[in-house]
């Protein structure tokens, strides 16, 4: 009879690869889920069984039914649950071995039946293929006598032809398939995602010819795996087509069992008699697509890829809270990034305290400083697409740049701009709290001291990103409001992202400024002329934004400047003063950034800071981790870089240091000077001084105190004797007491105050003139 | 005993009939999962054969990534504590990208059971207890259902980039007598 063809005997081999490499699989699989199964399962799980049970068929048994049948034993779901799990693992452990075959494959079926009925809500359709074939090695026979019926191997073959077959017409169905997007969707998904491949979009053909490969391999599975001269060939290609989706989606497991499937089904020879000889090539033929499978679950279960792991333990947000506990700061948001994935974002405290609002990983904080670093990256794309070149003289590009030297204003390169080589010292109170635009501040930079000759020493000024900031728009045409926006917030997706303290102040989720006043701390004005200085100081983002900030620059992920100009941005270009740091050496300005090595690991960092608020942000190239600590406490840096230091330690795998201890606030005393009776009538140093840059400052008298009004700032100086007068304190937060003094009075000559503006030693002292 | 082998080969012949019938059938029955038909038949009939396709996977389809890759889903949990610090976290634990993979999907199921109002407020809530749980100071959890965003190449080619959108947001809050 016809039928009878159906129970010629075949070799058993198929099915002996299959059972013992589908236990195998299993089992390993089992042993990797097996910290989170009751996360996945069990009536305390993420989804508890009363909720997976509606969608679950009723007449399929599940796991929940079988741990009720427990109870009457006094055994608890817990406990129950562990013993039916030995009970799987031991099953499959038998049936791999060969031991009572059918009894354990029915187990090892039933089993992992009820394990994917009641954790539907999480499994997916590799568990639904390992029941299929379970099921298979349940119902045919045993391999007894190493023969089993041609039918029981064909209706595999043919259920695994359907496989492929459906799967192929499926996704023929849909465009995405032949023109290129399924493939870059695909691998372009967080959790598929194991490289970079944004380069794709711009090579369209390759993930087009892809997505026909795949069709062409899954439709023509079903056809040219029968045939001898095209088996092999296809079993290849199908194969190959599986280590794809594990190599670029990670699809280890599911990638396994498909291998797997083909190599038992369609690799492993079904003649029943052969020679001894051939016997050993056809079992080492078939022992390497299994052996592939477990080299490559066992890689896999090590723990994926390293975007995964836990950044900052635990111990971290407690040192975050004793930090804001010592240094009096209402609220702390820390983000740490890893190759695209924001893997830590958490606030502690109040953006708020008088309204006990949060910090959250959402609210606006100012960046300060590390604004630059956005004016660095606009002059970068404009050197990338070849319209200025950051060594060519800033002359080039604003004819009218001037500065008090002559050899500087011609030769000064935008390069010197972004990396603090001007010659000029920092001249913050220039700038700080003045009623000047940002034409103003350019045009009066003529009248500034230099501290010493241009290209020469590092020396912090924040002017010089005003003056890039206007090379911007110059060589762009757009505002560097409109530049910034459309060519580097948008791209990078940097939606909450604002360019002014005003619009900060709009939203409603915003940091609110504190200092520490008097020992306490106390909510402070937020600083609002920040138009002027905006190319050096204007930007206003959270965590969440930061975190494509930070990929950009860590990873160069999206690709918005070419590798070249990106390097450029971070590679050491300016020496920088050691830092006291002994951890911390090779410090050196970038542009918009300071490249170091800390434990000798390179590091990409700035700092900022801005009335009310101390931030940090930095990167570790080698690994592509990116950290963001924003605090809105005023002159935090000592708590801010505690955490900093202590968040790299942990990102690098370093044993932590103690810069809990080591990073401590140290408040300048006040120096209280001895009081010197005046020697000359305080009255007639009196009057209105004038600087062609600084503006306006008024002198009057309160007895024999001195005072002196600046902008809407307000210093009281003490007489020193030789016409020097001592403020009485700091004249700003953060800087120190200052002396002045007056010329002495010549008839004819206009008096002259000098006061000393800039801090640091060999700064120039700037010169106020009486005009009335 | 020439009639009992001749009885003997009849019952074998049956028996591999029946053995061939089955065979056929179950075949039938992959197929026609694979057309997506099973699961139009209605019940009885319907019942039995989906239990059968549930036990024996004769009845499933096979449209991995089919006919367009869907967007990936994910749970996000905004959490404050009475002390109104406030941290974000999602599923995903960090172990495995095996047991990512399978959050993620559970992040899909409560996508599709939101969409029943019915069912919407039971999967939210069992997701913002699991993070009750895990966070025993935590006061309020917002559970955000996103999916990924991705931008076509021709629309990544000019500058948009892939993000997370909401689709789903509850916000829950502990209550004294939820206290453990």
């Amino acid at each position: 009879m016809r039928w009878e063809a159906w129970f010629r005997p075949v070799s058993a081999r198929p099915l002996a690869g299959l059972r013992v490499g589908l236990s195998l699989l299993l089992l390993v699989h089992l042993v990797w889920l097996s910290d989170d199964f009751l996360s996945l399962h069990g009536s305390r799980g993420i989804i508890p069984w009363e909720l997976t049970d509606l969608l679950r068929d009723p007449w399929v048994p599940g796991l929940p039914t079988l741990t009720k049948a427990f109870r009457p034993l006094g055994i608890g779901e817990h406990t129950a649950m562990t013993i039916l799990l030995a009970g799987y693992a031991a099953s499959l452990l038998s049936l791999a071995l060969g031991l009572h075959t059918r009894l354990s494959a029915a187990v090892a079926w039933g089993l992992h039946l009820c394990v994917v009925t009641s954790g539907s809500a999480s499994y997916y359709g590799v568990d639904q293929l390992a029941n299929t074939f379970l099921f298979y090695l349940v119902v045919f026979p045993p391999a007894r006598a190493g023969t089993i019926p041609v039918g029981c191997l064909r209706v595999m073959q043919v259920h695994l032809c359907v496989i492929y077959l459906a799967a192929g017409l499926d996704k023929a169905m849909g465009s995405q398939w032949w023109n290129g997007e399924a493939i870059w969707q695909t691998v372009s998904q967080p959790i598929f995602r194991t490289f970079d491949l944004g380069w794709l979009a711009s090579h369209p053909w390759i993930p087009m010819l892809a997505g026909w490969s795949t069709l062409v391999v899954e439709i023509g599975y079903a056809f040219l795996i029968w045939p001898g001269r095209t088996r092999k060939t296809w079993a290849i290609a199908t194969i190959g087509l599986h280590v794809g989706t594990c190599l670029f989606m990670g699809l280890v497991f599911f990638a396994s069992v498909m291998i797997l499937l083909t190599s038992c089904l369609f690799l492993i020879p079904e003649q029943a008699v052969e020679r001894a000889g051939a016997r050993r090539r056809r079992w080492v033929q078939a022992a390497v697509p299994a052996t592939i499978c477990l080299l490559s679950l066992g890689l896999a279960a090590r723990g994926g890829p390293a975007r995964d792991e836990a950044p900052l333990p635990a111990d971290f947000a407690r040192l975050v809270r004793r930090v804001m506990a010592r240094d009096q700061i209402p609220g702390v948001a820390v983000g740490v990034v890893e190759r695209g994935h924001l893997v830590y974002a958490r606030g502690f405290g109040y953006r708020d305290v008088d309204k006990q609002l949060p910090v959250t990983p959402d609210t606006l904080f100012p960046l300060g400083s590390c604004s630059k670093a956005f004016t660095a990256t606009a002059i970068a794309l404009l050197a990338d697409e070849g319209k200025l070149a950051l060594d060519a003289p800033v002359r080039t590009y604003l004819p009218d740049f001037s500065l008090a030297d002559p050899v500087a204003s011609a030769t000064l390169t935008t390069r010197d701009l972004l990396t603090h080589r001007s010659g000029l010292p920092r001249h913050d109170l220039f700038w700080y709290r003045a009623p000047f635009s940002r034409d103003e501040l350019y045009r009066r930079l003529r009248f500034l001291e230099p501290a010493g000759p241009p290209h020469a020493r590092w020396r912090y000024n924040s002017l010089m990103f005003v003056v890039a900031g206007r090379i911007v728009e110059e060589v762009s045409g757009e505002s560097w409001e409109g530049f910034v926006q459309s060519r580097i917030l948008a791209p990078l997706g940097m939606r909450r992202t604002v360019l002014s303290a005003e619009a900060m102040a709009a939203d409603a989720d915003h940091a609110v400024p504190y200092a520490v006043r008097d020992g306490s701390v106390q909510q402070i004005p937020m600083l609002r002329r920040l138009s002027a200085i905006a190319p050096a100081g204007a930007v206003q983002t959270n965590v969440n934004d930061l975190a494509r900030w930070l990929t950009f620059h860590a990873t160069r992920s999206p690709a918005l400047l070419g590798e070249r100009a990106w390097r450029e941005l971070h590679r050491p270009q300016a020496e920088m003063p050691p830092p006291d740091e002994p951890e911390v050496r090779n410090r050196y300005y970038a542009l918009g950034w300071i490249h170091e090595t800390y434990r000798g690991h390179p590091l990409v960092v700035h700092n900022g800071g801005i009335d009310g608020f101390t931030v940090h942000l930095g990167f570790l190239p080698e690994t592509g981790q990116g950290l963001i600590v924003l605090t809105n406490r005023d002159l935090a840096t000592e708590a801010v870089m505690t955490l900093a230091y202590s968040a790299y330690d942990r990102l690098l795998g370093l044993a932590p240091l103690d810069w809990e201890r080591r990073l401590v606030e140290t408040p300048e005393p006040v120096q209280h000077a001895a009081k010197i009776a005046l020697d000359f009538p305080i009255e007639t140093v009196v009057g209105s001084y004038e600087h062609p840059g600084y503006g306006a400052l008024t002198v009057g008298a309160d007895g024999d105190r001195l005072v002196i009004e600046f902008r809407d700032l307000r210093w009281t100086l003490v007489y020193q004797g030789d016409r020097r007068f001592l403020s009485s304190e700091p004249i700003v937060a953060g800087a120190p007491q200052i002396s002045i003094r007056f010329s002495p009075q010549q008839r004819g000559e206009p008096l002259k105050l000098f006061i000393p503006l800039n801090f640091d030693d060999g700064d120039p002292v700037e010169v106020f003139t009486r005009v009335k | 005993m020439r009639r009992g082998t001749q009885s003997d080969r009849a019952v074998r012949d049956i028996k591999r009939l029946l053995l061939v019938g089955a065979f056929g059938c179950h075949l039938a029955l992959v197929v026609a999962g694979a057309a997506h038909v099973t699961s139009r038949v209605q019940a009885p009939v319907g019942r039995g054969l989906r239990v059968y396709d549930a036990l024996s996977g004769a009845g499933d389809s096979y449209s991995f990534f089919a006919p367009a890759v869907g967007p990936e889903l994910r749970a996000r949990f905004i959490i404050r504590t009475a002390r109104g610090d406030s941290f974000e976290e999602t599923l995903e634990n960090g172990k495995s990208r095996e047991v990512g993979f399978r959050l993620g999907n559970l992040a899909g199921t409560v996508y599709i059971a939101a969409e029943r109002t019915d069912l919407r407020r039971a999967f939210l809530g069992a997701l913002a207890a699991s993070r009750f749980g895990a966070h025993p100071e935590a006061h309020r959890v917002e559970v955000i259902i996103e999916e990924w965003e991705m931008p076509t190449m021709a629309e990544y080619r000019v500058g948009a980039r892939p993000r997370w959108r909401s689709l789903h947001e509850a916000t829950f809050v502990r209550t004294a007598k939820s206290r453990p």
